[in-house]
């Protein structure tokens, strides 16, 4: 197990790196005039123009400028944003916000979307499951700004119940309802899965087995067929994480939640090249990380399951 | 349980006695802080900050050296006198027992050592610009970085006493008074510099930026979230401001401010986006309003392009053009069509000076068209550039209908991600078509639409329009005497474009503003400033 935890690392660190290049290319191939892009429709004075490239290195090649910016990565130095505060300073301020809010959108994806799904899978047919199906089936077609913007009105504008938009006075109540509005999306596909899966476990030989031998109803739903069942339900979850993060940035728009997503958008508009990489490069991070975690998760969950 | 009830039945009263007591004390609105909806800005540096969510904050922590009066003339504010004899060589007389916020007295060095920081290349401030008529500019400011500047400080800035200083051009410039309204010429205290004669800058200066003005900072610049000031009551300002503070809440997306608005959770949305126009007059009622501002909205004809070289060719364009419809059917009255070629908001616009060819007129239009060669002469269609980040879709859109259904030439919209990239283009000489542009000035002079965006070398004239007569009659009105007779040389220079008609103005824009129930008396000034000496608030 370890060998095989060790040989992921090694493997993620590759991907790493070849990710950071690959995004810092597309940047910078998109990249036409950053100084201009802040300046927006203002004039910029020559001097001032020739300052700015000289600071932010824009007259070097690629490959030098990516250079400029591995070399202060690898010396922890993330460089300095276009208006020239420390990446490290935004980002640390951005992370915690944007990680509060994707945890409590984790956990509606699984406190619902689990609990929706045997519910659905145990009884198959049944008012219960077609009524999701219906629900579900409307959201996951629906955008998120979409959805975003009509929760905004109704349950925050019309009702009250929320505040339209990010208010750090509140604590973690303020993430609320962004999060239901992102959690949404993933919430229908889980509850579709975990149904799916409990549907099919129900009529496995070793259901059977538990139920010929006695046990409980609540301790064979509960314990053998909901941990088999949840498994291609990690698999799902582990790679919405990457998709919950981009939900995050239209939501955290929209609800001006200061996480990383607004400062991902306010990087592509500016042309902000270092922290456009740098924030992309960390959600790759977590990316693999999770993958990892998920891997490892199956040895636990299916003992039939080994990492050799 | 009788003498329970009596017990709660006397902590309502004395609870509702309290808060009639606490509401007595402050029946004026000096006691409530009002909430301002920005962007977040890029600097809080005086001489950084050219847009308006970093002018906004800064609008509040300090006073600038003259305001503007209801004929838009500058007018003593934070200075006593401001007078030339030859508007060559300024003395400026400031009023006396002015302090920061941090208690520092502001003298002449305030001012002298700020606009030198501005001034100073390496620093590469936005707002760098604003000092280049000061004597001692070039020297501070090489165009090639890597070389060093010759000179440390503008010669041109003398301090005569505490009081005063005087400020020589490198040329007689008439409109300098007026420019000394903008945020680039706030003083700046020594606490600001690490170390002055270098004109280093703290960067920790602008996490709580310390001016002169009705506010100060309250706690540091949360970024991305909130900046607070409060009321400073050792202002020395005639003018008092009603309430006790303001908070700038920062958002990332307007759409958001109206949200809070609506839910009674901001104030003050200074710009209504343009999907909340439709709404907001239903949603808001008179709390949705309009006052004068500088933005004019305009279509550009690169020069380098053959096919708009024939001015028939952009007289038939303009007149197949109908701003009305435009700014009524797309722009809901938020904006308004505009027939000139400088804002309504400086002293000497006259309106109409395009003449018929700005009035909407197809078959004149057509006619012309045919004349100058019809689709041939313009290649078979005509093309708008724009950048896809403004919200400029839809005007385009229609623009190029009203083109098509008027002049019988194929016309498309060419979208750019960015002005930025547009710009690009446009400086390659790549034909992208005719263009939009935007403008917004930094003081009420028409100088501040005719310079940069007509003359021949204007920052902004990147369409390459060039006309020596026009460059001439501009430079006479930045010499004249007067800026009455400043005014007669600009409309002078105004005149020919009319005929030359390189750029065909569209739209000015006035502000558009939504102000919650609790606050009263909301004026926004002509840089879409809220007016904080008169703002008044209530409860909530």
């Amino acid at each position: 197990m370890s060998r095989f935890v060790l040989r992921r690392l090694l493997q993620s660190v590759l991907t790493f790196f070849g990710a950071t290049l690959i995004i810092y290319a597309l940047m910078f191939s998109v990249t036409t005039d950053p100084l201009q892009a802040l300046a927006g429709e203002r004039p910029l004075s020559p001097s001032q123009r020739a300052q700015l490239t000289a600071q932010y290195h824009l007259d070097e090649p690629f490959l030098v400028q990516y250079g400029y910016y591995m070399r202060g990565l690898l010396t922890g130095d993330m460089g300095r944003t276009i208006t020239g505060r420390q990446i490290t300073d935004v980002l640390a301020e951005a992370w915690p916000r944007t990680l509060q809010l994707t945890a409590i959108t984790m956990l509606i994806v699984i406190v619902f979307g689990v609990t929706g799904g045997v519910f659905a899978g145990l009884r198959r047919g049944g008012v219960f499951d077609q009524t999701t199906l219906a629900i579900t089936l409307i959201v996951i077609g629906t955008p998120v700004f979409v959805l975003g913007t009509v929760f905004q009105t109704v349950f925050a504008v019309e009702l009250g119940w929320f505040r339209p938009s990010f208010a750090p006075e509140l604590g973690i109540a303020t993430y609320v309802l962004p999060a239901i509005v992102i959690g949404l999306l993933s919430l229908a596909t889980t509850m579709r899965l975990t149904r799916t899966s409990v549907a099919e476990n129900l009529r496995a030989d070793y259901v059977r087995t538990a139920n010929a031998k006695g046990l409980t109803r609540n301790r064979v739903v509960g314990v053998h067929v909901l941990r088999n069942s949840l498994i291609p339900v990690i698999t799902f979850l582990a790679t919405e994480l990457g998709g919950l993060m981009s939900g995050a940035m239209v939501t955290e728009g929209i609800f001006n939640i200061p996480g990383v997503g607004g400062r991902l958008f306010q990087g592509i508009r500016l042309e902000d090249g270092p922290l456009v990489v740098t924030i992309v490069s960390l959600i790759i991070l977590i990316y693999l990380v999770s993958n990892l975690v998920v891997d490892v998760l199956y040895a636990v969950l299916d003992p039939r399951i080994r990492h050799e | 349980m009788n003498r329970r009830m009596l017990a709660a039945w006397t902590l309502v009263a004395i609870a509702t006695l309290g808060s009639t007591a606490c509401g007595g004390s402050s029946t004026s609105s000096d006691a409530f802080v009002v909430s301002i909806g920005i962007g977040e800005p890029k600097f809080l540096i005086p001489s950084s900050a050219t847009e308006t969510n970093g002018h906004n904050v800064l609008s509040a922590l300090f006073t600038p050296l003259v305001e503007y009066d209801d004929q838009f003339r500058p007018i003593e504010l934070a200075a006593e006198s401001i007078t030339s004899p030859d508007n060559k060589v300024w003395t400026i007389v400031l009023k006396p027992g002015w302090t920061f916020h941090n208690g520092e007295p502001v003298t002449s060095d305030s001012y002298i050592n700020a606009w030198n920081a501005g001034a100073w290349g390496p620093n590469a401030h936005d707002g760098n610009y604003f000092f280049d008529k000061i004597q001692g500019y070039a020297d501070m400011n090489p165009r090639d970085a890597r070389t060093a500047p010759t000179a440390r400080k503008l010669t041109g800035l003398e301090k005569v006493d505490d009081l005063t200083f005087r400020v020589t051009l490198t040329e007689p410039y008439v409109n300098f008074k007026s420019m000394l309204g903008y945020a680039a010429f706030f003083p700046l205290p020594d606490v600001a510099f690490t170390d002055v004669a270098d004109n280093v800058i703290d960067p920790r200066y602008q996490e709580a930026p310390i001016g002169q003005g009705p506010f100060r900072m309250k706690g540091t610049w949360q970024h991305d979230q909130l900046i607070e000031t409060e009321r400073y009551e050792d202002y020395a300002g005639a003018a008092k401001p009603h309430i006790a503070g303001v908070a700038y809440k920062i958002y990332q997306q307007v759409p958001t401010q109206y949200q809070d608005l609506l839910a009674d959770q901001l104030d003050v949305v200074p710009r209504l986006p343009i999907e909340n126009i439709g709404s907001a007059r239903a949603d808001l009622g008179d709390r949705y309003q309009q006052s004068p501002a500088s933005v004019i909205q305009t279509l550009a004809f690169p020069t380098f392009d053959k096919h708009f070289a024939d001015v028939r060719i952009r007289r038939a364009i303009s007149m197949a053009i109908d701003r009305d419809e435009i700014a009524s059917k797309v722009f809901l009255d938020a904006q308004k069509p505009l027939r000139s070629f400088v804002s309504p908001v400086v002293p000497g616009y006259r309106g109409n000076t395009c003449g018929e060819w700005c009035v909407f007129d197809p078959q004149k239009a057509k006619a012309l068209f045919e004349q100058a060669g019809g689709a041939k002469a313009v290649g078979g269609r005509v093309e708008i550039a724009y950048n896809v980040d403004g919200g400029h879709k839809p005007w385009i859109d229609a623009t190029c209908n009203q083109i098509r259904a008027n002049l019988g030439v194929e016309c498309l919209g060419n979208p750019q991600p960015k002005f930025a990239e547009m710009l690009t283009k446009v400086e390659k000489k790549q034909p992208v078509g005719m263009f939009r542009m935007g403008w917004v000035f930094d003081y009420p002079a028409m100088e501040n639409y005719l310079g940069p965006l007509y003359t021949t070398y204007g920052s902004s004239n990147y369409y390459g329009y060039s006309n020596p007569d026009f460059d001439r009659l501009v430079a006479q009105g930045d010499r004249a005497a007067t800026p009455e007779e400043a005014t007669t040389f600009y409309q002078r220079a105004e005149d020919i474009l009319a005929r030359d008609l390189p750029m065909l103005p569209l739209r000015y824009e006035p502000n558009n503003f939504g102000y919650s129930t609790r606050v009263t008396n909301v004026h926004l000034d002509l840089f879409n400033l809220v007016d904080l000496f008169r703002i008044e608030a209530s409860a909530r």
